[in-house]
């Protein structure tokens, strides 16, 4: 039996008032240790997707289940999930002025740990993953994405992905926006994460570049809230080549 | 000997029906003692003198209360940083007349504290001469009984530079009123205040910026956090006085309100005797915004644990502007308090 880390079942949401629908009908599972790709078109629920198996009070579930090692998590909050182990890069990061990301590291690592971390050891953890990832080490004294530019601010989030070493990481568009080098700098970091941490990344991405140094196991195209294909990492080609049209006609 | 004394007037009128433009204050004065109030000053450059300094403004009803008090009055003059501590044990009334030496570039911090005592009134008077340069740096840690009248006058001569960062966490009722004269031409003014109130303390807050010669600015900004039944009223004034051509100023605001009970009352005020002026006023007020709430609740932090890392990364900008180890300690504690 291969170790199931994330199940979605059904899943249906809206958003607002109104209740406009967005995800429908959307099932996915994800083995420990897989990588797993979404794609589709701007607008076809991509983020709410993962804002969902993350938690946003914004989207509202209508019906179906997220199951998290076993567990529906369904109902609970963005802060518990984070407990268990899932990380969200987001693909606007917010600005927390006042906050440096060296303090605001420490403190997410103590909350989801539970664990107080001595300055020395997380000071080293902090240089050796800015190091990874190519990010002067001065960015660790600067308030959380103030004024980074919005590279920068990818940068960081996958930073904070390496800091936390979370189960599960779903990656909003982490890609977008980077220039060659900082492609391939994330995509180090990313496999890091993968390698040293046996961890699980659903990726959400338009590009095929940053995937070019990972094993991809599954690939899903997400269209108007639902999944219309799902295949191997080969598919990922098949789309950079062709587009969705298949799929949005289909 | 109980008087009602109307403090932190602001200079427009127009507003007495709102019942926002001053407050009335019953203060014994009789009851207050300068030998409470102890004064320990370190630093080097410091020469004292009985000059007599007369700053030309209307007299106020706080310079009544301090005539009644009968502090005593020093006019101490720096030309190197300073450290200051003023503590209040019982009711007591403290007057003071700092110079800054002209071309001087100096550091002051000031930390009010108290052991007891329910009124503590300070007044102070800073005069920059020319070209001098003060950053001043005013805490306030009283206890949660006290009534605190704080009362600043200052008088900023040519190409004089004060900037003022102050942190308001104490006292139960504070009156905090500053006036300053942009006296000198391209004389520049800075503000910027923190506070933290929560249970039903209250903060009363009166700025002032007189624009009086040509190409002169002031910056005021004050920001806060109410929680419970706190409230807080602030009235910022930029008076452009006739003749202050090409003079800049600006007055904001951010306020976090943290529960539902809170009085947040502002009275921004702009008033204009020249035309050749630039004057803004902005305000921000509400709560922690959801959006940051939601990216930290990602990163682990549950509502209550985010909101107050949001506080204290409110506070950090000031409290790392404090060199004094010890002091950042006390004030660092003093947060942790209300936090808790
Ligand atoms: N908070 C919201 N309020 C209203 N509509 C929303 C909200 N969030 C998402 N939507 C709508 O839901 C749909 C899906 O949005 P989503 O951001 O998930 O798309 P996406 O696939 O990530 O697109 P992109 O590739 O452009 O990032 C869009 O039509 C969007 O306008
Ligand atoms: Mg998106």
């Amino acid at each position: 039996m291969s170790d199931i880390i994330l199940e979605i079942k059904d899943l249906s949401t809206t958003v607002g008032e109104e209740k406009t629908p967005i995800l429908r009908n959307v099932d996915l599972s994800v083995a420990r240790g897989e990588t797993h790709i979404i794609m589709g078109p701007n607008g076809a629920g991509k983020s709410t997707l993962g804002f969902t198996v993350m938690g946003s009070p914004v989207y509202e579930v209508g019906s179906g289940k997220i199951i998290f090692e076993g567990e529906d998590i369904t109902g609970l909050s963005a802060d518990k999930r984070a407990l268990k182990g899932i990380y969200l890069s987001f693909q606007n990061p917010i600005e927390v002025p006042g906050i440096s990301m060296r303090s605001f590291l420490r403190s997410s690592l103590q909350q989801i740990t539970g664990e107080r971390i001595k300055y020395s050891d997380f000071n080293k953890r902090l240089e050796e993953a800015m190091e990874l990832i190519d990010m002067d080490p001065s960015y660790a004294d600067r308030d959380v994405n103030v004024g980074f530019s919005g590279g920068e601010k990818k940068k960081a989030e996958i930073l904070q992905l390496l800091m936390l070493r979370p189960k599960l990481a779903i990656l909003d568009e982490t890609d977008s926006g980077l220039d060659v080098d900082a492609v391939r700098t994330v995509s180090k970091g990313i496999r890091a994460y993968k390698d040293k941490y046996n961890g699980t990344l659903i990726i959400i991405t338009h590009n095929a570049a940053i995937l070019e140094s990972l094993s991809v196991d599954k690939t899903h195209i997400l269209v108007k809230g639902r999944i219309v294909g799902s295949g191997s990492g080969d598919l990922t080609d098949e789309i950079n080549r062709k587009g969705f049209e298949k799929y949005i006609n289909g | 000997m109980k008087g009602s004394f109307n403090v932190n007037t602001s200079p427009s009128l127009t507003f007495a029906k709102l019942n926002m433009n001053g407050d009335n204050v019953g203060i014994d004065t009789g009851k207050l003692n300068r030998d409470n109030v102890r004064q320990v000053i370190t630093g080097g450059g410091i020469t004292e003198s009985d000059e007599r300094i007369v700053i030309p403004l209307p007299k106020t009803d706080e310079d009544r209360i301090f005539e009644l008090a009968e502090p005593a009055e020093k006019v101490m003059r720096l030309t190197e940083d300073a450290s200051i501590i003023l503590e209040f044990c019982g009711e007591s009334a403290i007057q003071r007349v700092i110079r800054v030496a002209s071309k001087k570039t100096v550091n002051v911090i000031e930390v009010t504290k108290g052991c007891g005592g329910d009124q503590a009134l300070c007044s102070t008077r800073y005069i920059l001469e020319e070209g001098s340069r003060l950053k001043l740096i005013r805490i306030q840690i009283l206890d949660k009984g006290t009534l605190y009248i704080d009362d600043l006058k200052a008088v900023l001569e040519k190409d004089s530079y004060l900037e003022v960062v102050r942190i308001d966490l104490g006292s139960h009722r504070s009156y905090i009123g500053s006036h300053v004269l942009l006296d000198g031409k391209n004389a520049e003014y800075k503000a910027h205040g923190d506070y933290l109130l929560n249970g039903d303390q209250r903060l009363d807050i009166n700025m002032i910026a007189d624009h009086i010669a040509p190409d002169t600015v002031s910056d005021m900004r004050y920001d806060g956090v109410l929680i419970d039944s706190a409230s807080k009223l602030f009235r910022g004034t930029l008076d452009f006085k006739s003749g202050c051509k090409g003079a800049k100023g600006s007055e904001n605001e951010e306020v976090i309100l943290l529960s539902e009970d809170v009085i947040n009352q502002s009275l921004p005020i702009i008033l204009c005797g020249e035309e050749d002026v630039e004057g803004n006023h902005g305000a921000s007020v509400g709560k922690i915004s959801d959006e940051i709430i939601y990216y930290l609740a990602t990163r682990g932090f549950d509502e209550e644990s985010a909101t107050k890392l949001i506080i204290r990364s409110k506070f950090n900008t000031a409290v790392s502007q404090i060199y004094d180890e010890k002091i950042r300690g006390d004030l660092t504690r003093r947060i942790e308090e209300v936090l808790k």
